[in-house]
């Protein structure tokens, strides 16, 4: 009996120093790659919610949102914008207001502008390509957040990709490999916003980020929560979804 | 007086050309004058008028955090009533205020429409129609269409913005706004006006709607971001603006009220400008007044002997400088009058076609409330204000060479 427990106890040991140098070793691609999968879907049914916060002022959003591939479809059901939707056909985004007649489509500078008055802009949601395949990521060290041991990485733009923010700081939990927080820089260094992760749930075998803080630095006393209320990966989504003929 | 008199246009007509060269250096320096005054009173009219109208009234009622953030043009910060009594009774005191005739709300906001090329940013005026086409020269300014009704999406825009947005009247366009609780919202309506004016916030930037529907569509009921009191005299503000500040002190600190000079930066930019001007005026005066001089000097010199023999015959040295001076002040009226004429028939030419300045002023803001159309104004009071200067110059100049005719000794100057 004692002899078993001994192997036991070695043999847990062992596994346990294996596993921490195997990890250990991960690069830097590995790590976004890990975290990629748990944070990237190609198709997804969100139910959501979002508060924005601008000084004493606590306004909230609610919305559905459908994605898949490239496109993507928000619907507001909040009573002041309830019947509002936004339309993402690969870079084009289209609007529907139930009180125009026409569909009014939105690009250029209106696009970093943040969506619905929040600290996430319409880009920030646009974005759906892997982070690797966006960004040259380097692992620069570790630190704690919120308690959670995390891998801090710096991720550059690369070369001919459309990227909202040239340079991103990662802080990607070791354990579940989800960002924890992140920092989105300007090219010329500046700070733009600061992305923090309060709550992760396990769905589907994956790790997702539930609510997540978006802080924009160019804006005075403001923050917007985004919530996660429910979500389903890999949903049947009507083939018309994402038609411009279906948004109005 | 008479024997002088006299001889004054005696020696005038004795030497036409230099008469007559002095007379058209005066003339052309006084033309010049009521030219260049009418430009400036034309411009400090028009920028303290358009400002008035489409920025200020004569006093200005706002939240004092708006003030800040204006140019944002935030509806975080309303005009809402004065403690907590709603807009209409807000209105109603400030009517009430010895002095204020009319009180003029409008709700500003930012807009945008979507092109196929790009997103045109705008500012929405939520207005009473009927109230501004009262108080404003917008109907002068609305060259097709008619203004908006209220109880109707409906908008009037200016000529470029219309060309921008590729609309005419009659069109549908659909705007885009933020609301007070931050939704972006969009809204067709319809074009029922169009407005041709030298203002680019008219023209380029601004579009009118019904208040009713800018509250009703932003969920402001019952606010604005401005309230504009008017009197009826803008001279009358520095007395009624001490009422009104007095009143929103004692019923609501939260709002400020502003006399309209203290809301422009162009207006107080004018007036340093008009006082410099008025040497600029005399200098150009005395410039002319050195052809004159020059004259005057050549004819004593021409008519020492004749200047010695009357000296010698009694005429004492104090006849001869008025003489002199008489000779120059003739010169002077007449040049005066005749740049004073043609000058006053030019402002009147010009106070009706203007300059267009539109193409100077192409990279000024369309925020800059400024007219690129300038018409001078033609006004008796500046016509003679220019004759009296260029008379008063001119003779006051003369006083130099009429000393020297004076103080010629008799018998030296016939031995000349």
């Amino acid at each position: 009996m004692k002899k078993h427990l001994f192997f036991l106890v070695v043999s847990a040991l062992v596994i346990s120093v294996c596993t921490t140098l195997a990890l250990g070793a991960l690069t830097a691609e590995e790590i976004i790659k890990r975290r990629d999968d748990n944070e990237h879907f190609d198709t997804a049914q969100v139910e959501a919610e979002m508060i924005i916060i601008n000084r004493n002022r606590r306004i909230i959003k609610t919305m559905t949102t459908y994605a898949q591939g490239d496109n993507g479809l928000v619907i507001f059901s909040n009573p002041r914008d309830r019947g509002t939707k936004f339309l993402k056909r690969g870079d084009d985004l289209w609007m529907f207001f139930p009180d125009a007649e026409d569909l009014v489509k939105i690009s250029g500078h209106m696009l970093n502008q943040g969506i619905m008055g929040s600290d996430f802009s319409y880009q920030d949601v646009m974005e759906s390509d892997k982070l690797t395949d966006l960004y040259r990521f380097e692992l620069i060290g570790e630190e704690e957040v919120e308690g959670r041991p995390c891998y801090v990485l710096e991720g550059i733009a690369r070369e001919g990709k459309k990227v909202s923010y040239y340079r991103r700081k990662s802080w990607v939990d070791k354990e579940r490999f989800v960002g924890l927080k992140e920092e989105l820089y300007a090219r010329s260094g500046r700070l733009l916003k600061v992305m923090s992760v309060t709550k992760v749930q396990k769905i589907e075998d994956r790790w997702y980020p539930m609510t997540v803080v978006m802080e924009d630095k160019l804006r005075k006393d403001t923050r917007t929560e985004f919530i996660v209320k429910a979500i389903a990966f890999d949903p049947q989504i009507p083939a018309d979804a994402f038609t411009l003929e279906n948004l109005k | 007086m008479l024997f002088l008199t006299k001889l004054v246009f005696k020696n005038l007509f004795r030497s036409k050309s230099r008469t007559i060269v002095s007379v058209i250096a005066i003339a052309f320096a006084v033309m010049v004058v009521v030219f260049a005054k009418g430009l400036i009173d034309g411009m400090i009219e028009s920028v303290t008028a358009d400002h008035i109208y489409y920025h200020s009234g004569h006093i200005k009622v706002v939240d004092g955090e708006y003030q800040k953030r204006e140019r944002l043009l935030t509806l975080d910060y309303p005009v809402d009533g004065l403690a907590g009594q709603g807009l209409e009774e807000m209105i109603s005191s400030l009517q009430q205020v010895e002095g204020v005739e009319m009180v003029i709300p409008r709700l500003k906001f930012g807009a945008m429409v979507s092109t196929e090329e790009e997103l045109v940013a705008m500012s929405g005026w939520g207005v009473n129609p009927d109230q501004e086409l009262a108080f404003t020269d917008l109907e002068d300014l609305l060259v097709e269409g008619r203004m908006v009704t209220p109880g109707r999406l409906e908008v009037v825009m200016g000529s470029k913005l219309l060309a921008k947005l590729d609309r005419r009247v009659g069109d549908e366009v659909t705007i885009l706004f933020n609301t007070a609780f931050d939704s972006l919202r969009g809204v067709t309506f319809r074009i029922v006006g169009r407005l041709e004016t030298g203002l680019k916030i008219l023209n380029e930037l601004a579009f009118y709607l019904p208040l009713d529907q800018a509250q009703q569509l932003l969920y402001m009921d019952d606010q604005v971001t401005e309230l504009l009191l008017v009197t009826s005299d803008k001279k009358l503000v520095p007395r009624v603006l001490p009422r009104v500040q007095a009143l929103l002190a004692e019923r609501d600190d939260r709002y400020r009220a502003f006399g309209y000079r203290e809301t422009s930066d162009l207006i107080p930019l004018m007036d340093l400008s008009a006082a410099i001007f008025k040497f600029v005026y005399i200098f150009l005066v005395l410039l002319s007044c050195i052809v004159v001089i020059n004259t005057m000097f050549m004819i004593v010199k021409d008519r020492t002997k004749e200047i010695g023999m009357m000296s010698a015959l009694g005429l004492e040295s104090k006849d001869i400088m008025r003489l002199f001076i008489l000779e120059g002040t003739v010169m002077g009226v007449a040049g005066s009058l005749c740049g004073a004429a043609f000058g006053h028939l030019l402002n009147i030419y010009l106070s009706k076609v203007g300059f267009d300045y539109g193409e100077a002023l192409s990279g000024m803001s369309s925020e800059v409330i400024f007219d690129t159309m300038l018409y001078p104004v033609s006004s008796l009071s500046n016509t003679i204000f220019a004759f009296a200067l260029g008379t008063v110059v001119v003779a006051i100049a003369c006083l130099i060479p009429a000393r020297r005719a004076a103080r010629l000794e008799p018998t030296e100057a016939m031995r000349e």
